[in-house]
């Protein structure tokens, strides 16, 4: 992040939105908190900066941050002392850093007249932190601008969002996030499927740094095809395949998300056969034709929605072995083993 | 000054000026004419509805000197005051923020000082739900006997959160949601005195989608002025709610209703790839078949509160469209509503609701309207079977009479079939030629889809033998299915009980029970070419041409029958059991009668060996 110029990453991302910042600065109708709601890796981050080298910027040129001076520079680098960054310190954002918060809200700004506070991830606030932001944000006592950046606008508090504007980002355009994992060196028969997984190139070319995402899908197509041919050793296939290669809580969830496309590629196959672009496995167009054509609707809605299920079940820490051993067991009795 | 936004620059100084709380604010104002202030106030209601508004209203009310029915006068050195925050006396209070007992401990110690400047000292103790326990129990003993000139007002947007011993020492006043009609009314009051062009469909759609929170509504207008460069379009107003447009959605919901999966399918991709939000489009959902039952009831009232814009094509999906598809939608969605709310796959979800609404809706869609239209088509079918049954007992009888004479009014062509007599199979040609007459390839593809979601609805026996068996041919209500093996033909076709539970499965599945027909699979060629040649005949030969060919293949038809014993000497025993062309006139006949008495009524099959 700090290497890449965030200008260029928000205009590569999210142009309209940039763009009509840009024009409201100028308008000077800034109001005093925003919500960026969109995926991860949709360029919220750095539009806000993006915006905040605006206001800061010694050197604007035709409406945009020069992104040279020494404004920009500190603050593409998250150094400037008036700019106020937080994110989550591991799994929730702690108290310590609302404290922490609260106590630059209510001092005035190190070396301009604003203040500039970015909270990334802002649904990871507790109850308690987010109330106590409520007065802050809505009537903030001097130039101070907040954005609150988070990827599931559900979980903030209602009051909160009510004293903000919310800004929904666009996941980014197929296309241009298909580009970005071209240039990773991602193969194109993987563009959906990560698609559906991230919205960041980054960690698309993390998963392929050791062949991990590979082996996953590897694991998850035999599961598939074991148990498109009603074949039992599907079951033995989720401890023997699938599980070693699954530890860390983000890769159960993408291990399940994989689950979910495959099922959703046999309901597509089902019901939109001309889709085909949109498959997220396509090199298994023909197992999925054939599974499309034998099930029943009712069989593969239900399919779906016990694999849905076990999100629920991850985040209230059902052992994962157990959710997938039966998400297994119910697929096999719904298609009649 | 940088910009403000809306809801801070229309914050309302005066009672008059809340919108949608007449009753909160007519009380207080009777209270302060009438001097009789509470020293404790809980103010409890959604956000944006006024509350800390209109506790900073009572502040100024109260302390100030000017005071005129109720209202402040704004005017005053501490009316402004309290207005910028200021005063020393009007202390605000973030809960939130300081929620510890130490914290009510210093109000509690605070609150002994009297007022310094105003009359009454007041404590605006916002988002009071957030106090700890041990807060709020230090803060019990002042607030119920408070010193003098001390005025507590709470303000919350939980007030379940609140202790009853907190609460019975308070008056509490329960801010309502604002109506849509009274934000939209406000909203074009803002608009005007600021001179901006607004879209009176966006007002409405921002009205509705602010949830009866003002401040919200406020908020979205500011957001949609912003994109509509100081101008509220319609098209920025969707932008910043997310919602879709009433277009789409009716687009959708007759793809739903038709049961177009392909469509409907294909609409939510391209919705969601606009980058709409999932739950808005939820929540859409189910106001616009809100709207559909609401203004099935009363068009009238539908338009004057829920301010949506009714166009022709809703008028008449109103009319087409059976209440209780839309409960089953509703069911539905918001099943899916629930669900939805903490996954990270909106798209999967959607998808699967969209699968499933355009699906199992069909069900409700069969059953016309209401139990009483139940009761008619069962009481008709009744009536059709009984006079059914008596046509057959008269025609059993009947051509037992004329056994020796070639029934002369046959109408329908029957096609010969000579290998008959070594077929021990028989089969119901009378019922399968009705449907083949009106076979058609769509009929025939949705039984064959129905097929497999039937199957597994049979008991397991019943699924053993139907296990090798399928549609080959359909009409509007009746099949046609064949057997690989004549030994389970022959079996389905004597169980009742069977053909019961199939007829009932697919009146499950695609809306009605279709007369089901069993074929043996090795014979099915022939009966279908037979049929063919038969039909191309009738086409080409004369009247007269035609009874002959019809007469003679009705011969054919059931050599063996329930007389055949009394009279198989006869070369054409033609005696045939159609239903259809029964012969009302005919008297019984001994022999008839006796061999009813000796088989009963059905159809027997006698063999030579």
């Amino acid at each position: 992040m700090q290497n890449t110029n965030p200008i260029k990453e928000a205009e590569f991302k999210q142009p309209n939105i940039l763009k009509h910042f840009m024009n409201v600065i100028k308008r000077n109708d800034l109001t005093h908190s925003y919500i960026f709601n969109g995926e991860s890796g949709s360029g919220k981050l750095s539009v806000a900066l993006s915006i905040t080298m605006r206001l800061f910027c010694t050197n604007v040129q035709n409406n945009f941050p020069c992104g040279k001076c020494n404004e920009c520079i500190r603050i593409s680098r998250l150094e400037h002392p008036d700019i106020v960054f937080i994110k989550p310190d591991g799994r929730s954002i702690k108290v310590d850093q609302v404290r922490f918060l609260k106590s630059e809200f209510s001092k005035s700004a190190v070396e301009g007249n604003q203040k500039i506070f970015i909270i990334d991830q802002a649904e990871k606030m507790s109850t308690n932190a987010a109330n106590s932001l409520l007065k802050f944000i809505e009537e903030p006592t001097g130039n101070i601008i907040s954005f609150l950046l988070t990827s599931h606008k559900n979980r903030i508090l209602p009051t909160i969002i009510s004293r903000t504007q919310v800004v929904n980002f666009k996941s980014l355009p197929q296309h241009v996030f298909n580009q970005e994992l071209k240039s990773s060196g991602v193969s194109s028969t993987d563009f959906n499927l990560i698609g559906t997984m991230t919205n960041s190139a980054k960690v698309a070319k993390q998963w392929f740094q050791d062949d991990w995402f590979n082996q996953l899908k590897k694991s998850i197509i035999r599961w598939f095809q074991l148990i498109a041919r009603k074949n039992s050793e599907s079951f033995i296939a989720v401890s023997s395949d699938i599980l070693p290669l699954v530890k860390t809580p983000s890769q159960k969830r993408m291990a399940v998300n994989m689950m979910i496309q495959i099922w959703r590629d046999v309901l597509q196959t089902k019901y939109v056969p001309s889709g085909s672009e949109n498959l997220k496995f396509p090199q298994m167009s023909g197992i999925l034709e054939k599974v499309a054509n034998h099930i029943s609707e009712q069989q593969l809605i239900k399919i779906i929605e016990i694999i849905l299920e076990s999100n629920r079940l991850l985040s209230i820490n059902v052992q994962f072995e157990n959710i997938l051993e039966s998400i297994t067991l119910q697929i096999m009795d719904k298609l009649n083993y | 000054m940088s910009y403000r936004a809306l809801y801070r620059v229309w914050r309302p100084q005066r009672f008059d000026e809340i919108i949608g709380q007449n009753v909160i604010t007519q009380t207080l104002k009777n209270a302060l004419i009438t001097n009789q202030i509470s020293h404790a106030y809980l103010f409890a209601g959604p956000r944006g509805t006024g509350k800390t508004s209109a506790a900073k209203i009572l502040a100024k009310a109260i302390n100030c000197p000017n005071q005129k029915d109720g209202e402040p006068c704004n005017k005053c050195a501490i009316c402004k005051a309290i207005t910028n925050g200021t005063l020393n006396d009007v202390i605000e209070i973030d809960a939130a923020s300081n929620n510890g007992v130490d914290e009510i401990r210093n109000v509690r110690d605070k609150a002994k000082y009297a007022p310094t400047e105003a009359k009454y000292k007041v404590y605006i103790i916002d988002e009071v739900h957030m106090l700890s326990t041990g807060a709020f129990n230090a803060l019990l003993k002042t607030l119920e006997e408070p010193p003098a000139n001390v005025v507590f007002i709470l303000a919350t947007t939980e007030p379940q959160k609140i202790p009853a011993t907190i609460i019975s020492r308070t008056q509490r006043f329960d801010f309502k949601r604002i109506r849509p009609k009274d934000i939209l009314k406000q909203m074009e009051h803002i608009l005007k005195s600021d001179q901006i062009d607004y879209d009176d469909r966006a007002l409405k759609l921002i009205a509705k989608s602010a949830e009866g929170g003002m401040r919200d509504a406020l908020s979205i207008l500011d957001e949609s002025m912003s994109y509509g460069d100081d101008k509220v379009t319609y098209q920025s107003a969707l932008q910043v709610t997310g919602s879709v447009t009433q277009d789409l959605l009716y687009d959708y919901f007759v793809e739903v209703v038709d049961h177009d999966t392909k469509s409907a399918l294909m609409n939510v991709q391209k919705i969601l790839a606009d980058g709409k939000d999932a739950n808005r489009f939820i929540e859409d959902l189910i106001n616009y078949c809100q709207d559909l039952l609401l203004y099935k009831q009363s068009p009238q009232m539908i338009e004057d509160h829920e301010l949506s814009v009714f166009d022709d094509r809703f008028k008449s999906l109103v009319k087409k469209v059976d209440d209780r598809i839309i409960y089953k939608i509703i069911e539905e969605v918001s099943n899916i509503q629930q669900q939805m709310r903490f996954t990270s796959h909106p798209d999967v979800y959607l998808e699967v609701l969209t699968v499933k609404l355009a699906n199992i809706k069909i069900t409700p869609k069969s059953s016309d309207d209401g139990n009483q239209g139940l009761i008619d088509q069962l009481s008709g079918q009744v009536k059709e079977l009984q006079s059914e049954v008596k046509a057959l007992k008269k025609q059993s009888i009947a051509s037992q009479s004329k056994l020796t004479k070639v029934n002369p009014e046959h109408n329908k062509p029957r096609p010969v079939h000579k290998e008959r007599h070594e077929q021990p199979v028989k089969i119901n040609l009378e019922k399968i030629y009705p449907v083949l007459n009106h076979a058609t390839k769509k009929d025939l593809n949705r039984i064959q889809n129905a097929w497999q979601e039937l199957l597994p609805m049979l008991k397991v026996t019943q699924r053993a033998i139907m296990n090798v068996s399928k549609p080959v041919a359909a009409s509007s209500d009746g099949v046609v299915v064949s057997f690989e093996y004549s030994f389970l033909y022959r079996r389905a076709d004597s169980s009742k009980e069977l053909i019961q539970a199939l007829e009932d499965g697919l009146n499950r599945i695609i809306g009605y029970s279709p007369t089901i027909v069993f074929v043996p699979s090795q014979k099915w060629p022939t009966i279908r070419k037979n049929y063919i040649t038969s039909n191309y005949l009738k086409q080409h030969s004369d009247n007269q041409n035609h009874h002959n060919q019809s007469s003679q293949s009705s011969s054919g038809d059931h050599s063996s029958d329930s007389n055949s014993k009394s009279d198989h000497s006869s070369s054409d025993s033609n005696d045939k059991n159609d239903p259809k062309n029964d012969h009302e006139n005919s008297q019984p006949n001994p022999i008839v009668k006796k061999a009813i008495d000796l088989f009963g009524n059905g159809i027997i099959d006698v063999k030579n060996d």
